[in-house]
């Protein structure tokens, strides 16, 4: 049982390193029918696919749409597996994340990619779309009880927005309850995630990824500290 | 002038003050209409739609008669096909599209499209002029307009690189591109993806080797002055009297020095430092630049300005950091 369970898993890390839709469907059947832990399947099968997908991706060996591809693929095939998870076991998102592009800015291929590969991660991402007003990012990340709010800009004269947003958070008192993270083509560095006082910044989804970790980590630390 | 008119959140509203501040710095309405000025509208969405950005700068330029530009593509192969036929196509029906609305709502305008066969580099999703697909496209587009429909056509190049050497070249690649494939129109956005004042220089070389590639086009045509067929007769096969004949120096300044280029021979080059175009030439040549003051526009004029953004600013809520 054990060898099989293995040579399942990774079959189901081959067919999203390979872009495999059917791959990953049929190792999705296999797993059920082999009664594999379907969270499992995801952590230990699904999910090792996606990161050795994102390294390759951050290594430039491979184009951004097949870095889609894998996530779309792992975006079904955790979906289906899903299915045989009892409510009350469903595991908990990595995190809960509302994204969107800042007002006055409909580039949106690159929050499109965040939401993909996020999610293939583990995070729950709430994408609100482009050319919204900072109103809508607060009041989807109120709604949602989300942990992190992301915006994204790529022009020089939306980037303003990123810096409202902060200031609106901080006006309502709402910015320590999100991570807030901003990021976008026009990103001019360390300097103005300063002035927007953001928590971090990216301009590369597996940057985004690992610092996204990292600030969950380290807020649930505080939280546990807090709580002590 | 008190801080950027800042266009984050545009209406059709600020293309008024747009409007009211060209025609301020060229003199008043009658003189600003003179004036060749093109809006320049961008479309990369989806090609037969507009989106409220460029549709709000289509209409002003309908409420104002300003002649257009239009810049209609898809940006293959992430958003458009891959193949630069059909996003050739796709471009060239997104124009005809953007020109047929511009005549029906403000009949008789300019139209020039603005060539443009977008390619993203599916490695990073930025710009990628590099690859076959831009380049084939562009031309392609060009001979269309020139060949089907007897019109001129514009063109814009970009730097798509992060460094400024990358930059330096994709310019001057480009530029010489859109020469050879014959654009009517050309204009260089430098910046965008890292913006170095360092550019400014390196757009006035790229740009004085395109004027003087455009001004002296002339010359390849084999016509009996350009093949000097006296001349060479006169001079004879040894060549030695080409250098001092009043033929060649009558045409020197066909042959223009670079702004900033180097072009010792290599040892004399490491003699004197070894500096390299982009980083050293070039920010010395800024250094020369920053010296140059601009006519300073008329008092008058200068506060009109001033009061004009103020309006627009305070009627449009703009804030303006
Ligand atoms: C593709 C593109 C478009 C497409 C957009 C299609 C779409 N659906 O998104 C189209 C053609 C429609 C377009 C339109 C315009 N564009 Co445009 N566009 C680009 C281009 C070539 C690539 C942008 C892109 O998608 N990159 C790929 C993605 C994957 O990268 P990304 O967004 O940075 O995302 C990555 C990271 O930043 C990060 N990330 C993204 N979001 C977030 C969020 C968070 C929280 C975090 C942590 C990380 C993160 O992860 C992503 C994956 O790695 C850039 C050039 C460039 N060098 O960037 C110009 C560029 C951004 N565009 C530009 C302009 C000016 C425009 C237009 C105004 C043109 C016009 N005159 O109409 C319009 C915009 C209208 C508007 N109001 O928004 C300029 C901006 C100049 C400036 N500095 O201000 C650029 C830089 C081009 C240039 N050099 O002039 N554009």
């Amino acid at each position: 049982m054990s060898a099989n369970k293995e040579a399942i898993l990774k079959k189901l890390a081959e067919a999203v390193v390979n872009f495999d839709e059917a791959a990953a469907m049929a190792a999705v059947n296999e797993a059920i029918s082999a009664q594999l832990d379907p969270v499992e399947a995801i952590t230990r099968g699904l999910t090792a696919g996606i990161k050795e997908v994102g390294e390759k991706f951050g290594r430039g060996e491979i184009p951004l749409p097949f870095l889609m591809l894998a996530a779309q693929v792992m975006e079904k095939a955790t979906n289906e597996l899903l299915k045989y998870v009892p409510e009350d076991k469903k595991p908990e998102p990595l995190g809960v994340m509302v994204l969107g592009t800042v007002e006055g800015d409909i580039h949106n291929l690159g929050t499109n990619i965040v939401t993909a590969v996020f999610t293939a991660a583990g995070f729950k991402v709430y994408n609100i779309g482009v050319d919204q007003p900072v109103e809508n990012f607060i009041k989807k990340a109120e709604e949602v009880n989300a942990d992190i709010i992301g915006a994204s800009a790529l022009m020089s004269n939306t980037l303003q927005q990123q810096k409202f947003l902060g200031e609106a958070l901080k006006k309502r008192r709402l910015r320590n309850k999100y991570i807030y993270m901003v990021g976008g083509g026009a990103f001019p560095g360390e300097e103005w995630c300063r002035e927007c006082g953001a928590d971090d910044y990216a301009t590369d989804v597996m940057i985004a990824l690992e610092k996204a970790k990292r600030l969950l980590a380290e807020r649930k630390g505080e939280r546990k500290t807090k709580k002590k | 002038m008190g801080g950027p008119p800042c266009t984050t959140v545009s209406t059709i509203e600020e293309y008024d003050y747009v409007e009211k501040l060209a025609a301020e710095v060229a003199g008043g309405e009658e003189e600003l209409r003179k004036r060749p000025l093109f809006w320049t509208v961008y479309n990369y969405i989806g090609t037969l739609q507009l989106n409220r950005f460029n549709s709000w700068l289509l209409r002003a330029s309908m409420k104002y008669h300003w002649p257009i530009m239009p810049a209609v593509t898809a940006a293959a192969p992430l958003m458009g096909p891959a193949m630069a036929a059909g996003n050739t196509a796709i471009s060239h029906a997104g124009i005809l599209f953007m020109t047929a609305l511009k005549q029906f709502h403000d009949p008789g305008a300019a139209v020039v499209p603005n060539n443009i066969v977008f390619s993203l580099d599916p490695m990073t999703g930025r710009g990628g002029a590099h690859v076959p697909h831009f380049m084939l496209g562009t031309c392609a587009m060009n001979q269309l307009w020139h060949e089907l429909y007897g019109l001129p056509t514009a063109q814009y190049g970009g730097t798509f690189a992060a460094s400024l050497d990358q930059q330096a070249f994709n310019l001057a690649r480009y530029l010489t591109l859109q020469i050879i494939s014959g654009t009517d129109f050309i204009f260089e956005q430098c910046g965008g993806e890292a913006f170095d004042p360092a550019l400014i220089p390196i757009c006035a070389e790229i740009a004085r080797m395109g004027r003087s590639l455009m001004s002296t086009f002339h010359q390849i045509y084999p016509a009996p002055e350009n093949l000097a067929l006296d001349v060479t007769k006169e001079v004879g096969a040894k060549g030695e009297k080409w250098m001092t004949h009043k033929y060649n120096l009558d045409r020197l300044k066909m042959f223009p020095p670079g702004f900033c280029l180097d072009t010792n021979a290599f040892d004399t080059w490491l003699e004197k430092g070894a500096r390299s175009w982009v980083y050293d030439l070039c920010r010395e040549k800024l250094k020369e630049l920053e010296k140059h003051e601009p006519k300073p526009l008329p008092k008058d004029v200068v506060e009109r300005m001033n009061a004009i953004v103020k309006e627009g600013n305070d009627k449009l809520r703009v804030r303006v950091e």
